[in-house]
Formats: structure tokens, C-alpha cells, sequence
């Protein structure tokens, strides 16, 4: 069939129009993600609040699988002591520094990649370049209001945008400077070892477009060079661990969560449905941008790679099991850039329709549109700001100096428990939560200031050794979780002697039942405990000397 | 479409064609095989439909005298398959079971009738592993025969060639076009979110070739046409019939599915389908590099990911409902396969008749493997639905004898700790042939197929209960619950009265869920008023193929008429 391709090349004044634009809305975008941090400074979520934890205890000097505990690969932790960095030399709060941090990975992420596609200006799909990075930024903005803003798989499409963008480029023919794709291939390092499941992104991608265009050369560019370089170092990094570290995490940690992660999984009916509408309806995007892209795929070459990436992202999804809406980001941000830039071709296929309707010039016509856009997306812009600064403003107060800073802010989660906690406890005092999930014990300690008792920061590898027992193939494995289990129980009690906190949490709903069919309540040093009662579903015990003084 | 074409030097297209049809022809025999040896294997929805049909063709109106959620159009079909069995004198499940493997065939055969005699296509070299694809894709659904996706898809496929070649610019004779659009247009009658399907192909093509004529094309009319003589042909429908599948059946079933259901949460009611998704993601990113060699492949992603979001707005995860995404991934990986095999084909250098060979060699042992892949579920799932009856019933009988549940009292110590029995134990033991029996469950599974294999006869207006949860759902959380309280209202003293009528002979409620909610609408009294509680059945193998359920598996408490023990 001869028919000529749609042309969508754009001349330079609309390019450079929509980089105006493009700048504006990013501006906007901007402002929007600092009104956040600023106006909640306590606020973060559970998950990204003990990765922030832990990169203060490692800066503490504690190590990681031997003082501390959790199932992540150590970059992840190591990453995240940039906040906790920041939050020591301008003594703010944690949490706002790590808002901050995100807000800054964004900036690079899409800054870089903007001004990377800058010196692209006369690349035919150049009408594309603003709107996948703004399709790109909705999801931070997104995020912003949710408790995925700046979870791991956030990271990874912060730091991966710009080496997508690099690798785009050079596949089709168009390189960028050594210096930058160094840039760009290092920093997409970090997210691509944060967690494994998401190199075989990288993987697949490049597997695609050798397959569409096999020349080996690509494959050797400087982006991919300094990638496998820092890949290597990594791997040599964990090769070289001390011997407890390493057996902390590949004899302890990782036999557990590969035998006992089906503990949080449902079936994948759930997964897909969720918890709210809004699983669903992300699903459905993920399909129509799909669908769509497979019509529109003549028009642009960053079509193929989006697809792959949001149908990547979909399978990893599946494969991790659970509905937690940090493991669907990358398919929803495939989808979003999908959507952005199905949402341009069709908008430059209507330009040109509306032109040869109007017959008035080009540079005009988009001017006007530009402008109505940014008059509206600002008027947005607004009205989010306004509503949160009225919820700040009516939000019931923390003074800061009770956390060790100056000014007041809205109050934490979980305020009984941040209330007890204040109560009975002082800034740096260990304290201790044996809960089912990484909530509530954490944000709440780094909320305020307290330590943590234990080297387990949460109690979920007593449910998951559970889990991992009673469904253990082979005799060998189920004793094998159950000697485990008896060693975490036992690192329990050795924490609490050693560290002696004030408060010990336990989750009523399921960790209790654990903890008392091992019978660890009845070992000689809770002796030293009150029950004080039950709040929000945890029993409370408290040291009875700090009983006695506060009395 | 700027397709480029893949330079396979097909040394005799008439040898793969025949390769290729004795290979369906294989695996058809096969299935009929399988077929006859378990003539009381039958999916759970096509018993429902003929115990349905049996009523009809006993002069009741369907919605007025009997209540199902299946549409008019699959309920007279059904007439079909038991006017035939009742001729014949054979298990209706066999006839029906037969009636859908000769519509398979036939789907098959007509598609290779579309394709294979097209010799100078360039994109010839995909059609017989397409043809093959196709077959083994109606194996893959071996419990799911005769499904209401099964056969929309088994009118669908033939039409989506017609529509493909006719979209890149092929010519279609008159008859080929006007068949497939009349057999389409009855298919989406059967289903009309299938026409969906059929929609957003056209909008893909539209979008992708930029053309208008197709969309009006001959084979598009002449579906329209049958769908119209469908929709017309409600018309002589009863009136009440009519008005009740409008005002009660229709609204549930596009409003009910919006509505959660917390029973899909953690359990493994329903086999996990990870292994679709996983499979066609592969196949999509193996097609994406190579996507210019083929126009097949872009439409069948598509027909992927419409038959996704038709799987996702049901909510419940059956196999049934992945059939439209098996089709379209057996489909698609026949392309990739073709595709890998001219790569192959290149490197290796090879061509003439070990090609050809290589070929039937390496689809054999592909189809082999499915099939290995079938016989597991196939020896876990056969005992569940066909071979369970008479030889494990005697067996469970027997076993239901000792059982402390039997002729006791379900509170008893004993009767805590032993395992209860199956339905069809009991059904075995406190009833006969052609008896009337109620099931109060929330999924189809437990009464069906097991009235249609047993021979017993549903009792009262509600044919299916899973629809009562499906309804409390629908109040607690649809926008419009006022609706649905009417329809609550409506059934309900219904289902009252049919109890008090005393007429079937068992009645089974499962606990908690149907319990919970024949209490809450005052529909317990009067079941304990006139009947007793005797004991409790299991759903057993319900987390497996083909015994799938949507509901929570609790046990199910089973009551017998006072009267008869007094």
C-alpha cells in the first residue's frame, strides 16, 4: 500500500514555543510539589520513612543486615542517606528534606532530559519532546498527593527518564555529547540496581531495538558503559561485604522473602482491581494507551519503546503479587507517556486540520492554544495550592521543638500513637514496634525523633517466616523457617535487654497471636513492662520506671 | 499498510496446507476423543443454559417462570444440543459438548478456507501456523467448550480475517463476506460487549490506515442485518419475559459487575492466569521489533487488550472469561513463531522439504506440549465433573454413611472435625432421579453441572443464586441502590414462597454468605419452619479448573423437608 506517512515535523518557531511552554508547565509543576513539603513538614510515608531511617542509622555507623535489618538490596539504603545528610547540616526535619530530595531528583530528571531533547530541535518527532516530559511530571504530581511519592520504584523513573531519553535518541541515529550520556548512565545506574526486577526494563528495551535495527555499536555507548561499569562496581561492592553483612542477607534475609513473600499477595483479580476505583481505572489507561499506541505507532518512534516499558512494568506488576500501587508505577508512568504523546500526535494531526480550516498562521494559532493551556493549568495550580494551604491551616499543631526543631507544623500520623510516644519518651529514646507492615512504627519515629530498639525496624518476618513455614516444600525449608523464627524472636529479646526502651508496641491483630503462641511474653524481662492498654489496635507497654516517674 | 514483506521462499504452499490441516485434524480428533470417553463433562455455565432449555421446552417462560442471568438468545440455542440428546437419548452434556466441537471445527475450517487458498498473499507464510494456532487455541478451553465466549469467538475469528484482508485492501467474495458477517452478527448477540471487540478493531484499522470505505463494507451490513433479525427477533419474546430481562435481568448484569466482591481478595477460587498475562506480554514484546513484517500481528495486540479489558470489567477472574485473551495470544504466538522460523529458516539455510518437516516436526511437538499441559488439568479436573458419578458416588456414599454429619445433628463433636461430603453425595443419597432441588449458593459451581450430570431438577424461580450477592453488593456500593433494592424486594418473597411450597426435596445454603443473607431478608425463617438442617457438604477441588468459583468456599449446609422425617 503506497500512502505517504503523516507528516508531523513542526517548524521552529512552534518548537521552540512549545519549549516555552514546555518550561512554564514545569514551573507550575514545580511549585505545586514544594507546596507540599513546606506546608507539612512531618509528613512522609511509611515505607520511604525507614529507607530515610536507615540511611541515618548507617550514618550512626550501624551496619546494614547485622544492626539493621530489612529485605531491600543495600543501595537502596545507601541512597537514602542524601536526606538524612541534608536534614543534619540545615536541621530540618527529616521528612521535609526527603520531600525535598525527591523534588530535586525530579527537577534533574526532567531538566536533563528537557534540555538533552533541546539539542535535538531539528529532530522530526521534536512536537513530541514537551509533552512526554510533561506526561512524565503528571506523575510525580500525581504522587505528590499519595504515600508512593518517592518509593524506590519513583526513583528508578526519575533516575531511568533521561537514560531512556539517551538511549531513544541514539538508537534513531541521534547522539548526545559523551559528558551527558555519562551523566545520564550513571544516575539511571542507582535506579536500576535499587531493585532488580526493573534492569530487566533496560534489558528488554535494548533487546528491542538491536532486534529492529541490529548494529552491535549501539550497544557500546558511553551511557551503557558507565551503566555495566557501575553495575560491576556495585556487584564487587556486595562481593566485598564483611561476611556477617552478607550472611545477614543472602543466608537470612532473602531465603526468608523468597520462601515467605506470598504472605502479602492476593489473587491477581485483586491485583488488578485494588483497593479503590482508581486501580482500576489506571489499568484501564494502561490498555486504551496500549491499544491506541498500537494505531498510532507509524507516527513516532517512541511509541514502540513506551509500550514495551508499560507492558514490562505490567508483568513485573504481576510477578511481585501484591496490590501495592509502588509496584504498578512503572506501567502507569509507561502510560502516562504513552498517553502524552498519543495525546500530541492527535493534537498536531488537529492543528493541521484547524490551519487549513482557519487559514490564519501557525505561529499564532499556537500561541493562543499555549497560552489558554498555561492560563489553565495555572488556575489549577492555584486552587491545589489554596486547598492545601487551608488544610494546613486547619490542621491541628505539633510544636516542633517537641521533635527537636523550631516553628510548629501540622500534626504526624497516627496521633494517639504519636501522643504516647511523646508522652512517656525523649528525643533519641529507643522504642520499639513489633507490627505486621513497616506502619505505624515507622513514619512515626522518624516523625519524632526516636530510635529504634530493635535491629528488626518491623515485625514482618514473623508473618512471612509464618507463612513460609506452613507452606515450606520439604521438611528441611519448614525447619529451617522455624529455626529462623526462633532466632528473630530471640534477637527480639536481646535488643530489648540491650537497648531497654521505654515504649514496646505490639500489633494486636495478628502479632500478638504469633508472639504469644512462641510465648515471648513470658520471657523474665517483661517483667519490667506494664501493659498500659490498647491504642489503635496496639498493646502498649511501658517500662515501669518511666511509669512511676511520669506518675 | 507499508508491510515489509518477509522473503520465505514457500517451496509448496500446498504442502503446508495440508501439513497444517492434517495436524487440526490430529488434534480435533483428539478433543472428540476425550470428548466421548467423559460424556458428562460440561462447563458449569452451559448446564445452567441446558436445565434452562429443559424448562422452556417444557412450556415455562424464561425470567418469568425460571430466573437466569444468561440472555434469551443462548437460552432458546440450547434447545439445540437437548431437543437433540432428548431424540437421541444421550447426555444433553454430550450432545452439547459435540454441538461445540463441530462449531470449532468449522471456525477452524473456515479460516483456513479464508486464508490458505490465497497463495499469493505476502503474507502467506503466517496463515498455516495461524490455522494450527486456532485449533489449539479450542483445545486450551477443553472445560470451557460451549462457553458464551467460546462461541462468540468461534464467529469472531472467521470475521476478523474477512475484516483484516478487506481493511489492506484484499478482495473478499460475496459469500465469504456476507457469511462471516451474518455468523458475527448472531455471535454478538450472544454477548453484546463483545461488540466492543469488534469496534475497536475497526477503530484500529481506521486510525492506522486512514481509510472509510471498509467500515461500511459488505460483511459489516449483512452483521448488522443478523444482529437486527436478533434484536427483532426479541419481539416474539413473551411480553413479561421481554419486559422482565429489560427491567431486571439487563440492568443487573451491566451494573452488578462494576460492584466488589471481596471473595476474589487472597483465595485461589479461581485459577490464577498469571501464565496468560505473562505469555502474551512476551508475545506482544516479541512481535513490537518486527511489527512491519506483519499486519496480522498489531490487530491481534489489539484483540489482546480489548479482551483484557473485557476480562477486568467482570471482576471475577474465570477462566471463561480469559478466553478472548487465550485466542488472541495462541493467535499471536503463531505469528512470532513464524516469524523466529523464517529467522531460523535464514541462519540455518535450510528450505525445500526439510523445512516442511522441520515444520510439522516442531508444531507437533508444540501441540504435544499443550496437550501434556492439558492432560494435567484434565486428570485433576475429570474426576470433578464427569467421573465423579456413579463410581465416586457410590464411594462417597458410602462414605457419607459413616459420616458423623450423616443423619445428625451438624453441632455434634464428632461432626466438627470430620471432613463434610460432597454435594453429589448427598443428592445421591436423599434423592432421586428427576427431583427437585435447590441450591443456595454464591457461584454456579456447586449445583452446576452436577444437576444436569445427576439428573435432578432446579427447583422454584432461581435457577442461579449467585445473583443475590451479587445484588447486596450492588446496594452496599452502586450509586444505585435504591435499584437494586427493588430487585432484592422483588426476588426474595419469591424464593419465600418456593420454600414454602415445599417442593424440592434438598435445599443446600451455603454458609455465611447465602446464611447471612436469607437472614437478613427474613428468608431463614420460614427455610427453618419447613425444613431441617441434616448436615453439611464441601465444594471440593473448587480452587482448580474446571470447578472454579467466584465465592468463598464455606462449607454448605444442607436441608432436608421436616416433614419427611417426622
Amino acid at each position: 500500500m503506497k500512502k505517504r506517512p503523516l507528516s508531523l515535523v513542526m517548524d521552529t518557531s512552534t518548537r521552540n514555543s512549545m519549549f516555552v511552554l514546555g518550561g512554564l508547565l514545569m514551573l507550575l509543576v514545580f511549585v505545586r510539589l514544594l507546596t507540599f513539603p513546606l506546608l507539612f513538614p512531618l509528613q512522609i510515608s511509611p515505607d520511604q520513612s525507614m529507607f530515610v531511617a536507615i540511611g541515618e542509622l548507617l550514618l550512626q555507623g550501624k551496619r546494614l543486615y547485622v544492626d539493621v535489618f530489612d529485605v531491600n538490596p543495600p543501595l537502596a539504603f545507601y541512597v537514602h542517606m542524601v536526606p538524612a545528610v541534608v536534614s543534619r547540616l540545615f536541621i530540618i526535619p527529616a521528612p521535609q528534606t526527603f520531600g525535598f530530595s525527591i523534588i530535586a531528583c525530579w527537577l534533574y530528571s526532567v531538566g536533563f532530559s528537557l534540555w538533552l531533547l533541546w539539542w535535538q530541535s531539528r529532530h522530526k518527532e521534536a512536537f513530541l519532546f514537551v509533552p512526554l516530559v510533561v506526561s512524565f511530571s503528571c506523575l510525580t504530581l500525581w504522587l505528590s498527593q499519595m504515600d508512593e511519592f518517592g518509593q524506590r520504584e519513583h526513583l528508578f523513573l526519575l533516575l531511568f527518564f533521561p537514560f531512556f531519553i539517551v538511549r531513544w535518541l541514539r538508537w534513531n541515529g541521534h547522539a548526545t555529547s559523551p559528558k551527558a550520556a555519562i551523566i545520564a548512565g550513571s544516575f539511571a545506574a542507582i535506579g536500576l540496581f535499587f531493585k532488580q526486577y526493573y534492569l530487566g526494563a533496560a534489558v528488554i528495551l535494548e533487546l528491542l531495538w538491536f532486534m529492529e535495527k541490529p548494529r552491535w555499536r549501539n550497544l557500546v555507548a558511553p551511557e551503557t558503559i558507565a551503566c555495566a561499569v557501575l553495575g560491576v562496581l556495585y556487584a564487587c561492592c556486595l562481593l566485598a561485604m564483611p561476611q556477617d553483612m552478607k550472611d545477614g542477607y543472602f543466608s537470612f534475609m532473602v531465603p526468608i522473602f523468597a520462601a515467605g513473600y506470598s504472605e502479602y499477595g492476593t489473587s491477581i483479580m485483586f491485583q488488578f482491581v485494588g483497593w479503590a476505583q482508581m486501580w482500576n481505572d489506571r489499568i484501564y489507561l494502561l490498555i486504551t494507551a496500549c491499544a491506541l499506541g498500537m494505531a498510532m505507532m507509524r507516527y513516532s518512534t517512541l511509541i514502540m519503546p513506551l509500550l514495551a516499558f508499560s507492558l514490562f512494568g505490567l508483568a513485573s506488576y504481576l510477578l511481585q503479587g501484591q496490590p501495592w500501587l509502588n509496584h504498578a508505577l512503572p506501567f502507569v508512568a509507561g502510560s502516562y507517556m504513552l498517553v502524552g504523546v498519543e495525546a500530541a500526535i492527535a493534537a498536531c494531526v488537529l492543528r493541521q486540520y484547524a490551519l487549513t480550516v482557519l487559514r490564519c498562521s501557525g505561529r499564532r494559532f499556537d500561541i493562543v492554544c499555549m497560552v489558554a493551556l498555561v492560563i489553565w493549568q495555572g488556575q489549577i495550580a492555584v486552587q491545589a495550592i489554596s486547598e492545601q494551604m487551608q488544610r494546613a491551616a486547619e490542621a491541628d499543631k505539633l510544636d516542633l521543638a517537641l521533635v527537636g526543631y523550631k516553628g510548629q507544623a501540622a500534626r504526624a500520623d497516627s496521633e494517639t500513637l504519636c501522643a504516647v510516644i511523646l508522652r512517656y519518651t525523649k528525643i533519641g529514646d529507643p522504642v520499639l514496634f513489633i507490627t505486621r507492615s513497616i506502619a505505624p512504627g515507622y513514619p512515626l519515629l522518624l516523625q519524632t525523633k526516636r530510635e529504634p530498639a530493635s535491629r528488626y525496624l518491623h515485625g514482618m518476618l514473623l508473618p512471612t517466616l509464618l507463612y513460609a513455614g506452613d507452606n515450606a516444600g520439604s521438611e528441611l525449608v519448614k525447619a529451617k523457617m522455624d529455626g529462623f523464627r526462633t532466632k528473630v524472636l530471640a534477637d527480639y529479646k536481646t535488643d530489648i535487654r540491650r537497648s531497654k526502651p521505654k515504649l514496646i508496641m505490639i500489633q494486636s491483630t495478628r502479632m500478638w497471636d504469633i508472639l504469644e503462641d512462641s510465648k515471648f511474653m513470658q520471657d523474665p524481662i517483661f517483667e519490667q513492662y506494664q501493659f498500659a492498654g490498647v491504642v489503635d489496635d496496639h498493646r502498649i507497654y511501658i517500662r515501669r520506671d518511666v511509669v512511676t516517674s511520669r506518675n | 499498510m507499508q508491510t515489509k514483506v518477509a522473503k520465505m521462499p514457500l517451496d509448496n504452499r500446498a504442502k503446508y496446507s495440508l501439513v497444517s490441516l492434517a495436524l487440526v485434524v490430529i488434534l480435533f480428533a483428539l478433543v472428540f476423543g476425550i470428548i466421548c470417553a467423559h460424556p458428562l463433562m460440561i462447563a458449569p455455565e452451559v448446564a445452567l443454559n441446558l436445565e434452562a432449555a429443559k424448562l422452556i421446552a417444557t412450556g415455562k417462560i424464561p425470567y418469568v417462570d425460571f430466573f437466569c442471568l444468561s440472555s434469551p438468545l443462548i437460552l432458546y440455542g440450547s434447545l439445540v444440543p437437548l431437543l437433540f440428546a432428548q431424540t437421541l437419548g444421550v447426555p444433553p452434556s454430550l450432545v452439547a459438548n459435540l454441538l461445540a466441537w463441530s462449531l470449532s471445527l468449522v471456525s477452524v475450517l473456515s479460516c483456513a478456507v479464508i486464508l490458505l487458498p490465497r497463495w499469493h498473499h505476502r503474507e502467506w507464510h503466517y496463515f498455516p501456523l495461524f490455522i494450527v494456532a486456532l485449533a489449539l487455541a479450542n483445545v486450551l478451553m477443553l472445560f470451557q467448550l460451549g462457553q458464551r465466549e467460546h462461541l462468540v469467538m468461534l464467529v469472531a475469528v472467521p470475521y476478523f480475517l474477512i475484516r483484516w484482508l478487506r481493511w489492506n485492501g484484499h478482495k473478499i467474495s460475496k459469500k465469504e463476506a456476507i457469511l462471516s458477517g451474518v455468523f458475527a452478527g448472531f455471535g454478538f448477540c450472544l454477548w453484546d460487549a463483545f461488540l466492543l471487540m469488534a469496534a475497536s478493531l475497526d477503530g484500529f484499522w481506521l486510525l492506522f490506515l486512514r481509510k472509510i470505505r471498509p467500515l461500511v463494507a459488505l460483511e459489516v451490513r449483512a452483521g448488522i442485518c443478523a444482529a437486527s433479525i436478533c434484536l427483532f427477533s426479541a419481539l416474539f419474546l413473551p411480553e413479561a419475559a421481554r419486559t422482565n430481562y429489560l427491567s431486571l435481568v439487563y440492568p443487573m448484569l451491566s451494573l452488578g459487575y462494576q460492584c466488589h466482591d471481596w471473595s476474589i481478595y487472597g483465595s485461589g477460587s479461581v485459577p490464577e492466569r498469571r501464565d496468560i498475562f505473562y505469555v502474551a506480554i512476551a508475545a506482544i514484546l516479541f512481535v513490537l521489533p518486527f511489527r512491519r513484517r506483519t499486519s496480522l500481528a498489531a490487530p491481534l495486540v489489539v484483540l489482546f487488550l480489548v479482551g483484557f479489558g473485557l476480562y477486568l470489567s467482570q471482576l471475577k477472574g474465570l477462566s471463561q472469561s480469559a478466553i478472548p485473551m487465550i485466542f488472541a495470544t495462541a493467535l499471536l504466538l503463531s505469528i512470532d513463531l513464524a516469524i523466529a522460523g523464517v529467522i531460523a529458516r535464514r541462519i540455518l539455510r535450510i528450505g525445500g522439504n526439510i523445512a516442511l518437516i522441520a515444520y510439522a516436526v516442531s508444531v507437533l511437538l508444540l501441540a504435544g506440549a499443550f496437550l501434556k499441559q492439558q492432560e494435567s488439568k484434565i486428570g485433576r479436573g475429570l474426576p470433578l465433573v464427569a467421573e465423579v458419578i456413579p463410581e465416586e458416588i457410590a464411594r462417597q456414599k458410602s462414605e457419607l454413611a459413616s459420616s458423623s454429619l450423616a443423619g445428625q445433628s451438624s453441632t455434634g463433636d464428632s461432626g466438627e472435625t470430620a471432613e463434610p461430603a460432597s454435594c453429589a453425595a448427598w443428592l445421591a443419597k436423599y434423592s432421586r432421579e428427576n427431583d427437585e432441588v435447590l441450591f443456595l449458593t454464591d457461584s454456579l459451581v456447586a449445583g452446576y453441572p452436577l444437576m444436569l450430570q445427576m439428573n435432578r431438577q432446579p427447583s422454584g424461580y432461581l435457577l442461579q443464586s449467585d445473583c443475590l450477592v451479587e445484588l447486596e453488593a450492588c446496594e452496599r456500593e452502586s450509586l444505585q441502590p435504591k435499584t437494586f433494592q427493588s430487585y432484592a424486594e422483588n426476588l426474595y418473597p419469591r424464593l419465600e414462597r418456593d420454600i414454602a411450597s415445599q417442593r424440592a426435596k434438598m435445599i443446600f445454603v451455603q454458609d455465611v454468605t447465602m446464611d447471612d443473607l436469607l437472614k437478613k431478608h427474613k428468608v431463614a425463617e420460614t427455610l427453618h419452619k419447613y425444613y431441617e438442617l441434616r448436615g453439611h457438604a464441601r465444594l471440593k477441588g473448587a480452587n482448580a479448573e474446571p470447578v472454579e468459583h467466584t465465592g468463598f468456599n464455606y462449607n454448605i449446609g444442607v436441608f432436608l423437608p421436616r416433614r419427611q422425617h417426622q
